[in-house]
């Protein structure tokens, strides 16, 4: 269990096994209990996966000089620009229109950021 | 965009407190983050006192029933969406990095996004008290169809579900940060099974965040699509479907909350009695079988629905008392002939130790279905839930606020007022909610604002509320360690406790860089106290 994928799947088993043990041994199981489990294991077997595959590439690369931005107001105005449409969904169509415009241009934003990112690599 | 030195990290930013607000330096942002769910603490902490203010006497004294029912529901709802599992995550924002050597956050700006949707959908689900219906008032759970349009009309529920859609999101999104820091960015020579015990705790924590949270999001997504549309749940097959979804996430969110503040309490044991934390793999196993029991175990709070299996999750509920056991027996082993120093921080972890029995041993109770039909919806549950929630994670964090004060500010918080903050929680605590456990048995109902002068319930009430007032004068003395503190500004030094773990080999308060000098070797979960055996 050194390595961060092995652990994660070490708790998918173990959600697995609970899980089988319901669905097995116990008559009254709905669709959802069959669903809900499953979905959190097959979620959890990908979050190892991911796990792996991320720590292997990290490697070195987790200490090599990076460039961070210090502040990042897109991230902010995107947070928010979410917020907008969600209320949007309530308040009126007009709101979802304004919050998805600013979405988009915090997504620019993001992109500039990540571009300016990359270069300084 | 700041470049960066051979450290591969930024220099000292300068930033005034509106960059603060858009940084991507993880201890702002965990700051910042902790700070916000604290604030909504405070806020839910006030409807907590009207409510018991409401309940010291029969007959409505402040509020109508209609407003009782929104208080308790903005209650429950800022307490674990806004307060609780924000500040779980803000706690690993702030510390994982630090305690594992790294010198960022993994994906800081989508953390960064997440601390603002927890401050937009808190704004938003609060703004219900300005709507002419009032705000929601279906409890946290929103249980359908009693939360649909006919049966609770209005826009502040619409307002509450947006809320909790964009702070259940925000946790995914936060944990997925927290996690991805653990997966990739651990320095030279710190395994998985090297990991200190509060970022173990946080593995758990953010892995059931991601599994357990979808479920909310997408029973919250439901449910609005069916206040506005319909035909989503029918029957009554669409409860029961609804409390599945709901409770999936319902029960794992309890130890989402509970988890990180373990972590903090044996950090905190460990350092107070001068020993590493006793039984570390155990205790590491112990955390995944507990977390993984907990995901198993949502049908119990269905148990009266007939619409599950009983047998099932009975066992799964009483099979927590395992892991817990092991748990408990780290930290009394890892007490056991050290060199005790009962400072504050130590105080409130065996607070929670004492606390957290009786939460725990009475979710064992209710997790028997006979005895859970004699207790359900009454006022028991109201005792047991806040034995778990402000007996465990509540005394936890302030544990962990004592333990990492003088690292985040680089000052000390007066042992004194810590002291007399502990006894009046440890007092009020119990004051308020002890009561409620044989009010509970006796049958009364919870979520009402009123109960008849006839019922007997008025003396172990008013003992209760006046408990809460013990509770609010706990924190104003709190808050006044928190303002002397900032105040006087005693220079707290890098390691003032003689810590274990690797936050404490940098100075307080961290530079941005976290550590500008080598960091020691790591050949344990605890390399600080490695160096200090080796030379002594």
């Amino acid at each position: 269990m050194r390595r961060p994928g092995v652990a994660i799947l070490v708790w998918a088993a173990l959600l697995g096994a609970l899980a089988v043990v319901l669905w097995a041994v116990f008559e009254e199981v709905d669709y959802l209990s069959v669903l809900m489990p499953a979905f959190a294991v097959a979620g959890t077997a990908l979050i190892a996966l991911a796990g792996w595959r991320a720590a292997r590439r990290a490697g070195e690369r987790a200490f090599a000089p990076q460039a961070v931005p210090e502040t990042s107001w897109p991230a902010v105005l995107a947070a928010l620009a979410l917020a907008l449409v969600l209320l949007g969904l309530e308040v009126g169509t007009f709101l979802c229109l304004i919050g998805a415009g600013l979405f988009a241009f915090a997504v620019g934003g993001l992109a500039r950021e990540w571009r300016a990112e990359r270069r300084t690599r | 965009m700041t470049a960066v030195g051979a450290a591969g990290v930024r220099p000292r930013p300068r930033r005034g407190w509106l960059g603060t607000l858009a940084s991507t330096d993880h201890k702002a942002l965990g700051a910042g983050l902790f700070t916000t769910a604290f604030g909504f603490f405070l806020a839910a902490g006030v409807l907590a006192l009207l409510m018991r203010f409401e309940l010291a006497r029969p007959r409505l004294q402040l509020m109508t029933l209609h407003g009782y029912d929104e208080l308790f529901t903005l209650h429950g709802s800022t307490m674990f969406y806004l307060f609780a599992t924000p500040v779980a995550l803000a706690s690993g924002v702030y510390l994982v990095p630090l305690q594992i050597g790294a010198a960022r956050l993994r994906w800081a700006r989508v953390a960064l996004a997440g601390w603002w949707m927890v401050i937009a959908g808190g704004l938003i689900m609060w703004m219900g008290f300005l709507t002419a219906q009032g705000a929601a008032d279906v409890g946290w759970y929103s249980y359908w169809p009693l939360s649909d349009m006919p049966n609770s009309p209005g826009i502040g529920t619409d307002y509450w579900i947006v809320g909790i859609l964009l702070a259940a999101s925000a946790a995914i999104l936060i944990a997925a940060c927290v996690l991805a820091t653990i997966v990739t960015l651990r320095a030279p020579g710190m395994t998985m099974l090297r990991l200190p015990v509060f970022t173990w705790t946080m593995v758990v924590t953010c892995l059931m965040v991601l599994t357990a949270f979808p479920a909310l999001v997408v029973a919250m997504g439901l449910l609005l699509a069916q206040r506005q549309l319909g035909g989503v749940f029918s029957g009554a097959s669409g409860a029961f479907d609804y409390q599945h979804l709901f409770w999936f996430f319902g029960h794992p969110v309890v130890y989402v909350v509970f988890f990180p503040f373990v972590g903090a309490i044996a950090e905190a044991i460990a350092i107070f009695s001068g020993r590493r934390w006793f039984g570390y793999r155990p205790f590491v196993l112990s955390l995944l079988l507990f977390a993984a029991l907990s995901m198993s175990v949502w049908g119990h709070h269905m148990f009266t629905t007939s619409a599950v299996e009983n047998r099932y999750f009975s066992l799964t509920s009483t099979a927590l008392l395992v892991p817990a056991g092991i748990e408990y027996f780290d930290a009394l082993a890892t007490m056991w002939r050290g060199r005790i120093r009962f400072a504050t921080p130590l105080l409130f972890a065996l607070g929670f130790l004492v606390l957290f029995v009786i939460g725990g041993t009475t979710g064992i109770f209710v997790g028997s279905p006979p005895l859970d039909y004699h207790v359900t919806d009454s006022y028991f549950i109201v005792a047991h839930f806040h034995y778990t929630l402000f007996g465990g994670s509540v005394m936890g964090l302030f544990a962990a606020v004592y333990l990492w004060w003088p690292k985040v500010t680089g000052t000390l918080l007066s042992e004194r007022l810590g002291r007399w903050h502990f006894w009046l929680t440890m007092v009020g605590m119990n004051v308020t909610f002890f009561p409620l456990f044989f009010l509970g048995w006796e049958g009364m109902p919870r979520r009402v604002a009123d109960y008849p002068r006839s019922s007997g319930w008025e003396t172990l009430n008013a003992v209760s509320s006046a408990g809460s007032a013990l509770l609010l004068i706990s924190l104003l003395v709190f808050l006044l360690n928190v303002a002397r503190s900032l105040r006087r500004r005693v220079p707290a030094g890098p390691d003032p406790w003689g810590g274990q773990t690797l936050e404490w080999a940098t100075s307080s308060p961290p530079p941005p860089e976290n550590f500008p000098a080598p960091l020691p070797p790591v050949r344990s979960f605890a390399p600080l106290q490695d160096l200090r055996e080796a030379a002594s």
